[in-house]
């Protein structure tokens, strides 16, 4: 079986960023501002810590972002666009029920009539795919489930170890002196993620459980939840990235030349701040609901239209969010630019260019990494938010908000339906916290005005 | 200061303006009044002639920014190879015959539009029609307008006029259509005001918000629809505070210890939990399991306590984290300064230095910091409201959205940045009466 690479607009823009950020470390590390920065994060053991998760919520994302359409004798021209996750997700996937099942079930949760021995009884029906190797699920559940996890446990923790011996073992042959903080924050990271790794692959794998149920059309909800993660990083990231650059020319721009300049754009960002933001993006999701009704049919599949609708999301919350980093970045800029090594360029006859470039923007990037880092957290809260009033990702997205707005009626019905929300808040809450406690430390390092306490 | 204040409410008209003309062009041209017709039928194929009803329906059938009289009086429509229309027409004037074609190319064809009067000595067609009153339009994908006139008669009393059109295709189409406009007398103004832009967004500025899609008086909604806004914003914001105040204070109080660590990484905690989980958590403990609030509803008067309760309460809650961490860093700052270690140094007690000193000069900042969102309050909270079925501006912006309902959507942007501009005013006038270092020039 073969593959076609497909390239999304979301998927061109994540590489773009990978490579930019990449990029962005290898110049920066050259300066002692920020290798001192990054040395006061890597001794916060919290912060590394959460960088650990964020890393693993990143691996999941990444290898969600890479789309192929896979080709079969029958479709030469490939199938439905799929990607990485999907393809390492389908045993989850194949594992479909027909409706609603509590985690860790082994029956149904809605009773159905079905015909035993001639006469019609109603009753939990026997899941079709969970505990399927158990012939008394009702006894040997427990037992099964608690072997399955004792096993998990110990072959995660086997490999977490296996795993920090071999780094260790890296790290000395290459004499690279690791300090206490770094190791506790390897060692911790590859231990967690080896454990929850393996206990994920035990709880699931052959004959496995649901391990957070499954939703209305029977489907499992922890791959629904691994499928989010892509949205919600895409949103969190992306949405700032993508203006963040007008923010800072606007910003700079403002901040250095003063005068007509300073005015119009101090005038542009206040008018735009001043309309609500959730009323902003409904007026521009709600017209572009017209507008992506009138793509060719070419562009009309699901996971491309979903995928323009992401990304007009994403402009649009960054339009509604750049002014305050401009904002910033304006005032960082007037300060700067009263300094003496600014005000010597000027007098040397640099060209105003040269001295934005040089002199201005560079000493501003500290304040755009904290504004990026802290608003990580906020957007992808929003996304919720968005999805709940209509106006968010596709409703054929998969994301931590559509399945919260889904949840909404499940928890109306009696008996209540409540992994679905469970779940997003576990991930949901697994993203934000340590997203929260890193961009801390980050704030913590950068800010000149912190350091100096 | 009076003098301030009126420079400073001045300078607020330009960004109104500018937030006018962003909402203007967000509604009504990237999204065409024939692009809202369309979503509101919810069809996939509407014909141009229920998009008129639909623009005329809700006074949409206006141009953009200048009227010069042309007003529509009768449209024929191909719904048959042949098809013909008697049309009484006001008397002599300029008219023009507007040939529509549909948008898409491959729909294209011959038309054969025809014009005759009852007093045919009267009609004078551009050259482009033959003897008979006919021309033929080939086929193609772009409307025609053809100009005519009418003249005056030539005796009094004899102007009873009427107009015979006629469209001939091959195939019937809804969207092959021919209209009949005549210019009529306007007045001056009324060039400016019979527009979309002046009836949808000027009148905005001046708070006329119009109807809504279906019918209802948006200015009569907004003020019933205020209060039970006001009755959750307001208790919430009070008590919120206060509670805010004291969990940050005692944090600052024991600074650096277990108890103000754990009391940060708490604050995160409840930070990083989405708005949604407070609100529907708890409606499912308090309402559902231990049954003591009622889940959604309102009522006016006395009766509302009940209902208030649980949300009031869910929308503390939801912003203690952020609110006791950002106190903090206030009282922080103000306990390092000098006039506290002076305090200190005279042999205060840490208490009273921090209650007494401390608060009151900390106090400054977070209040001031309030005064932008206190006319947010009127708008009411999406979330909350939605959830718990009040009747507030919250619940009446969201259904509007789900509705896509678009002038209440519009009249909510106009309003909400209204309030918001009015917000900045009213802290910059904070500042400089309780600031004294803040000096006006």
């Amino acid at each position: 079986m073969g593959f076609k690479l497909v390239f999304l607009w979301s998927d061109i823009l994540v590489y773009a960023l990978l490579v930019s950020g990449a990029g962005w470390m290898w110049l920066s590390l050259r300066r002692e501002f920020w290798r001192a920065g990054l040395r006061q994060v890597a001794a916060n053991r919290a912060a590394m810590l959460s960088l650990g998760v964020l890393c693993l919520y990143a691996v999941v994302g990444l290898l969600d972002t890479v789309h192929f359409r896979p080709v079969t004798p029958h479709s030469p021209a490939g199938g439905n666009i799929t990607s990485l996750l999907d393809a390492l997700g389908r045993p989850l996937a194949e594992r479909t029920e027909t409706t609603y099942s509590a985690p860790f079930a082994t029956h149904s949760y809605s009773l159905e009539t079905v015909l035993r021995g001639g006469a019609q009884v109603r009753e939990y029906p026997r899941l079709k795919f969970a505990a399927a190797g158990l012939s008394n699920p009702e006894g040997e559940a427990a037992q099964d489930i608690r072997g399955r996890g004792l096993s998990g446990l110990g072959w995660g923790l086997g490999a977490g170890v296996l795993l920090c011996a071999l780094c260790l073992g890296v790290a000395a042959s290459q004499r690279i002196r690791l300090g206490r903080a770094a190791l506790c924050w390897i060692g911790g990271f590859l231990i967690i993620a080896a454990i929850l790794l393996a206990e994920a692959i035990a709880l699931n794998a052959n004959g496995g459980y649901h391990i957070f149920g499954t939703d209305k059309t029977g489907q499992d909800v922890f791959l629904i939840a691994l499928k989010s993660v892509r949205t919600g990083l895409i949103i969190g990231t992306l949405t700032t990235l993508i203006v963040t650059p007008f923010a800072i020319l606007f910003g700079v721009l403002a901040g250095y030349f003063g005068g007509l300049v300073d005015d119009a754009i101090q005038y542009v960002y206040t008018t735009l701040s001043s309309i609500p933001d959730i009323l902003l993006i409904a007026a521009v999701m709600l017209i572009l609901q017209g507008w992506l009704a009138r793509l060719p049919a070419a562009e009309q599949e699901t996971a491309i239209a979903a995928d323009y609708r992401l990304l007009a999301l994403c402009i649009i919350m960054g339009i509604t969010s750049w002014t305050g980093l401009c904002r910033l970045i304006r005032a960082e800029t007037l300060k700067l630019r009263e300094l003496e090594f600014v005000q010597a360029a000027d007098a040397f006859g640099v060209s105003r260019l040269r001295v934005m470039a040089r002199h201005l923007v560079p000493n501003v990037m500290h304040i755009v990494l904290i504004s990026v880092v802290l608003r990580f957290s906020g957007l992808v809260l929003a996304e919720a938010v968005l999805a709940y009033v209509g106006i968010g990702v596709d409703p054929s997205m998969q994301s931590w908000g559509n399945m919260i707005n889904q949840s909404r009626l499940e928890l109306a019905r009696d008996p209540v339906v409540w992994w679905n929300l469970l779940a997003a808040f576990v991930f949901m809450l697994g993203l934000v916290l340590p997203a929260n406690l890193f961009g801390d430390a980050v704030r913590d390092a950068l800010d000149p005005r912190l350091r100096m306490q | 200061m009076t003098a301030y204040f009126i420079r400073r409410c001045l300078y607020a008209i330009p960004t109104l303006v500018g937030v006018n003309v962003i909402v203007f062009a967000l509604f009504f041209f990237v999204n065409s009044p024939d692009d809202m017709a369309r979503q509101h039928s919810g069809r996939k194929r509407v014909t141009p002639d229920q998009i008129d009803l639909w623009k005329r329906q809700h006074s949409l059938d206006l141009p953009y920014f200048y009227n010069s009289g042309w007003r529509r009086i009768a449209s024929l429509t191909a719904n048959e190879q042949e098809n013909k229309a008697e049309i009484p027409i006001p008397g002599p004037g300029e008219y023009a015959l507007i040939v529509e074609a549909p948008g898409a190319a491959k729909e294209a064809q011959e038309r054969t539009v025809s014009l005759s009067c009852s007093e045919p000595q009267r009609l004078v067609l551009p050259p482009d029609f033959d003897a008979g009153g006919k021309l033929t339009l080939p086929a193609s994908n772009e409307s025609r307008r053809l100009q005519f006139r009418i003249s005056p008669a030539e005796k009094e009393g004899a102007d009873e006029l009427k107009l015979a059109l006629g469209l001939r295709v091959q195939e019937p189409a809804p969207t092959n259509r021919v209209l009949l406009e005549c210019k009529g007398a306007i007045s001056f103004w009324s060039r400016f005001t019979q527009t979309i832009f002046y009836q949808r967004s000027v009148k905005m500025l001046f708070f006329s918000y119009g109807k809504s899609d279906d019918g209802k008086d948006i200015a009569a909604e907004i003020s019933n629809r205020m209060w039970p806004s006001l009755a959750i914003a307001i208790p919430a914001l009070i008590l919120g505070l206060l509670i805010d105040v004291f969990f940050s204070m005692l944090s600052a109080f024991y600074r650096g210890t277990y108890l103000d660590r754990w009391g940060v990484v708490l604050c995160v905690l409840l930070m990083s939990i989405s708005g949604l989980f407070y609100i529907m958590g708890g409606q499912v403990v308090f309402s559902k399991i231990l049954r003591l609030a009622p889940i959604s509803g309102y009522e006016y008067g006395s009766g509302a306590l009940k209902f208030l309760g649980l949300p009031v309460f869910i929308m503390i809650v939801s912003g203690i984290g952020s609110g006791v961490r950002f106190n903090r860093t206030i009282f922080l700052e103000e306990i390092n300064k000098d006039y506290v270690r002076t305090a200190r140094a005279k042999g205060m007690p840490e208490r009273r230095v921090l209650f007494i000193h401390a608060l009151k000069n900390a106090m400054l900042p977070i209040l001031t910091g309030l005064v932008a969102g206190l006319p947010l309050l009127f708008t009411g909270d999406l979330l909350l409201e939605s959830f718990f079925a009040i009747p507030g501006m919250g619940s009446f912006t969201i259904d509007a959205l789900q509705r896509q309902d678009f002038a209440v959507v519009q009249a909510m942007v106009c309003l909400g940045s209204f309030l918001y501009i009015v917000g900045l005013v009213l802290t910059d006038v904070s500042y400089t009466l309780f600031d004294p270092r803040v000096r006006l020039e």
